[in-house]
């Protein structure tokens, strides 16, 4: 039995019932998945718009995860007093806090590292030998360091923002694009 | 101890503990690890043999022993300044006359241009 909405047409005197199908939804959600019926692919495309990923040349499947760059800063918190044999200092648990923040929204996972000037570094390197790093302080400032592939350095400066440094991590690797 | 002025070719010597947070994934040092707001510390070679030099080092450092010389520090305009101390050896490199804490430039070419002399300090205590 249809279940669709009926229109009824004349036909001279006859009287004939037309059902049209059920309209399917443009989209369910079935176990935490969303679900787009086959009917409604051609309508849904209509709404969707895909951004192009820029084609990175680097092996970033040899960059640390996520997971390992969290437990990483976690362990920054161990570093006591002479931690690198040098008298070195330990890094705020503010300023490893804030580093959390940014690992957890950054678009592309960085090598990580402590150093003797009380900052966190954070490091990107492409096959083509292009790297940037990161330098980050208690005080919210960023010294950055860009070398191209030509082997060229150029530093700079930012003021602690996240969308800055997720957008200059973007255009370091769209840069470096094959 | 009489001070020697430094040689072209004299190495410079600091320790590096050898925990993977100091390394990159490619088994590079990072510059990170050369980056100290008092300057980097070093011992010089001061006429000593590289051997005779990690074996004093291993007396108070563990880990590895990276290499630059002062030629290495003075083309990327670096200045090795003395420090003897309770160890007569010590010397810090500086960003310039002015400026204690290397560039980061600075410290990224040192650790290009660097090299490890030794993996294991522990293997030359006494």
């Amino acid at each position: 039995m249809f279940s669709g909405v009926a229109t009824m047409m004349t036909l001279g005197s006859i009287f004939v019932l037309q059902a049209t199908p059920p309209t399917p939804p443009l989209i369910r959600f079935d176990d935490n998945a969303i679900v787009i019926p086959y009917e409604s692919q051609d309508d849904i495309s209509k709404y969707i718009r895909f951004e192009e990923a820029p084609t990175i040349k680097g092996d970033l499947c040899n960059m640390p995860s996520q997971s390992e760059n969290l437990k990483l800063l976690d362990s920054f918190k161990e570093l006591d007093e002479n931690w690198n044999g040098y008298d070195s200092k330990p890094l705020s648990d503010e300023l490893i806090e804030k580093m959390r923040t940014l690992v957890w929204l950054l678009p592309i996972q960085p090598e990580i590292f402590p150093t003797a000037r009380e900052s966190i570094q954070f490091e990107f390197d492409c096959d083509n030998g292009s790297h940037i790093e990161f330098e980050m302080f208690s005080d919210r400032t960023i010294c950055v360091l860009e070398v191209d592939s030509n082997r060229n350095l150029r530093e700079s400066q930012l003021t602690y923002d996240v969308p800055a440094i997720c957008e200059a991590v973007s255009e370091f690797y769209a840069r470096n694009a094959v | 101890m009489q001070e020697m002025p430094f040689e072209r070719q004299e190495e410079l010597y600091r320790a590096v503990r050898d925990w993977p947070r100091f390394y990159k994934r490619n088994g590079k040092l990072s510059d990170a690890a050369l980056k100290d707001n008092r300057g980097l510390s070093v011992d010089r070679q001061h006429g000593r043999s590289r051997t005779e030099c990690i074996a004093y080092m291993a007396q108070k450092f563990e880990g590895k022993v990276f290499m630059i010389t002062y030629e290495q520090c003075v083309s990327v305009q670096a200045k090795v300044v003395c420090k003897p101390s309770n160890n007569p050896y010590h010397c810090e490199i500086h960003g310039d006359e002015n400026r204690v804490a290397l560039s980061n430039q600075q410290a990224f070419t040192l650790s290009e241009i660097g090299q490890f002399v030794c993996n294991n300090l522990s293997s030359y205590k006494t």
